[in-house]
């Protein structure tokens, strides 16, 4: 009777565990908006706003292609900021507007904004894009690495983050995530 | 995991409750506590938390920066200095605290909006009091008796896989070590007045502190009850830490008055360190400005900015930072605003070059197109060398296409 009980626990506690699925390498197609090569067998999960892939695990590490967000809508971010309270994107905002926004709604996440680099030209998929660089730390003093790629294309506000973990994994995965904003297909 | 260890650290500390002796005498410098001693579970928990923070970004390394306020807490603490650790710690609101084990933490938005080294030395000193005093150990004496317990328990013991920063953050500093009784208040700024006036700081600095504070608060409300009577208005969540857990109360500054007319100061005596202080926190002010306008709602800011005239802030940049703190914030009303202010920036001069690109942003945002284009253009003749140069050049494109 125990072992049932130990058993039941064990499978509901299982089912509150996020699943992630095995990713092969190979392209991918996301949001049906833009595909990307995969160059390495990853863990993926997806959800309504999301996808992401981690080697690591999420705690570590993380690649997450954000969905397209419309004119009107929030950032995707888990901001503990009331949403009627917080700015939305609009399709006409500059580059250094969303760059504001993104890092309100970063810290509304609970992380601190150590630093965050000026916006930088890069390619998403040859339309012009922006590649913006944080150090944050959590309120326990755990520091990480971030960077955000972000492109509006067709008012449309596309965004790809690498977060990881300030010492070893930014710089381990930093290369993988070079390499897939690279291979980005529209 | 972390769950687990909490429980075993609050065990731990129950037990040591329950089987051991404390002092609430005053702490004497090198001393440290009993190892069979409650005090000495606290310093645990803390010395743990404080290895933790210590090779964090949040702390800021700057050695002129750490060298000046440490050099101000050794002036005021004498023979404990070597006992006390000073970390600065990159957050933008006003907030200080010091735990039981010596580790004390000064957030960057206390340094912006201090005005003097006398009102520095001020919160350092009452921080310090709540150490010499040991109120950590008083407060936790006190909860043990009483339902509070509980929320102390849950705390401190959050502090093994939490922190000591984080609990602050987490629960606005509010029923933790930091919230001390009304009576602890009241001696740690006591105690703390003391000890400035012995060292020649002006006590009637402390009294102003309290002002700016209540002023602040009270900006904070105002601007929070706009902000829910205008859902479409954004709003961060500013307030601070620091007035949570020490509550800016007419008898507080009553108290504090007081003490600064016992001591026979005059109220504009000024402390010849405080060019010293001015130095350095105009190296430091930019920084902690910006900062500090992610973070903090229009009219705090807007408050805490006028405060900043009083310690050099030039013209230019008050109506610069003004201006984005109008920006920011994003109605009509204040778009308008917004611009008059960055107006009045450039005419000052000496202010950051992309002025005239804020100036395109917000007439875009009133839509007003062609004041936009003539502003960025204007950005980008007068800085051909511009890092954003493509950019805003991408935005002019935009603005062509839609005209």
């Amino acid at each position: 009777m125990k072992k049932l009980l130990l058993l039941g626990v064990v499978l509901f506690l299982a089912g509150c565990v996020t699943s992630y699925d095995l990713k092969k390498t190979g392209d991918a197609k996301l949001w049906s908006a833009y595909s990307v090569s995969n160059q390495e067998t990853l863990n993926e999960t997806k959800s309504e706003k999301v996808i992401v892939w981690t080697k690591y695990g999420p705690i570590l590490e993380a690649i997450q292609f954000w969905k397209p967000v419309e004119d009107g809508q929030l950032l995707p971010l888990n901001s503990s900021v009331e949403s009627d309270k917080r700015q939305r994107y609009q399709s006409d905002m500059t580059i250094s507007e969303i760059v504001e926004i993104y890092r309100e709604d970063l810290t509304g996440t609970g992380k601190i904004v150590i630093s965050m680099t000026e916006p930088e030209t890069v390619s998403f998929g040859g339309k012009e894009a922006y590649r913006v660089q944080s150090i944050l730390s959590d309120k326990n003093g755990y520091d990480f690495k971030n960077e955000l790629i972000l492109s509006v294309i067709d008012d449309k506000l596309y965004m790809i983050e690498l977060t990881s973990a300030a010492v070893h994994y930014f710089d381990e995965r930093k290369k993988t995530f070079d390499k897939v904003i690279q291979s980005i297909k529209i | 995991m972390s769950f687990l260890k909490n429980i075993v650290a609050g065990a731990s500390l129950l037990v040591m409750a329950a089987c051991t002796t404390t002092n609430s005498s005053k702490l004497e410098s090198g001393e440290r506590p009993d190892l069979r001693s409650t005090e000495a579970g606290l310093w645990y928990q803390m010395d743990k938390y404080e290895q933790q923070i210590a090779t964090s970004a949040l702390v800021e390394e700057d050695v002129e920066l750490n060298r000046y306020v440490r050099g101000v807490l050794c002036k005021i603490t004498g023979p404990y200095c070597n006992d006390l650790r000073l970390y600065i710690i990159n957050q933008p609101h006003f907030n200080a605290t010091m735990a039981p084990n010596g580790s004390m933490y000064v957030w960057t938005g206390l340094l912006l909006r201090m005005q003097s080294e006398d009102q520095l030395a001020t919160v350092l000193g009452h921080e310090f009091a709540h150490y010499q005093h040991r109120h950590s150990l008083q407060k936790f004496e006190a909860a043990k008796a009483t339902a509070e317990f509980i929320s102390f328990f849950s705390l401190a013991t959050a502090g093994v896989g939490g922190g000591f920063i984080g609990l602050a953050a987490a629960v606005g500093g509010v029923g933790a070590i930091q919230s001390y009784s009304r009576e602890l208040e009241h001696e740690a700024d006591g105690e703390g007045a003391k000890l400035i006036i012995s060292k020649g700081y002006n006590p009637w600095e402390a009294v102003k502190i309290w002002e700016n504070v209540q002023a602040e608060q009270k900006a904070a409300e105002d601007d929070d009850q706009e902000a829910d009577d205008d859902s479409m208005r954004p709003a961060n969540s500013g307030g601070s830490y620091f007035w949570a857990s020490h509550p800016p109360t007419e008898d507080r500054i009553k108290a504090l008055t007081k003490e600064a007319e016992a001591s026979g100061y005059n109220v504009s005596k000024s402390n010849t360190a405080n060019s010293r202080f001015k130095n350095i926190h105009a190296k430091w002010k930019v920084k902690w400005l910006e900062e500090m306008l992610v973070v903090t709602p229009l009219k705090p800011s807007l408050l805490v900015l006028d405060k900043q005239l009083e310690t050099n802030l030039s013209t230019g940049l008050h109506a610069y930072y003004k201006g984005e703190a109008y920006r920011k914030e994003g109605s009509e009303e204040s778009l308008t605003f917004a611009l008059l202010e960055y107006k009045k920036a450039r005419e000052a001069g000496n202010v950051p070059v992309d002025v005239t690109k804020k100036m395109g942003i917000v007439a875009r945002r009133q839509g007003k197109s062609e004041q936009s284009i003539q502003y960025f253009q204007a950005y980008l003749t007068e800085n051909s060398n511009a890092k954003d140069y493509s950019q805003v050049q991408s935005y002019l494109k935009r603005l062509m296409v839609k005209k």
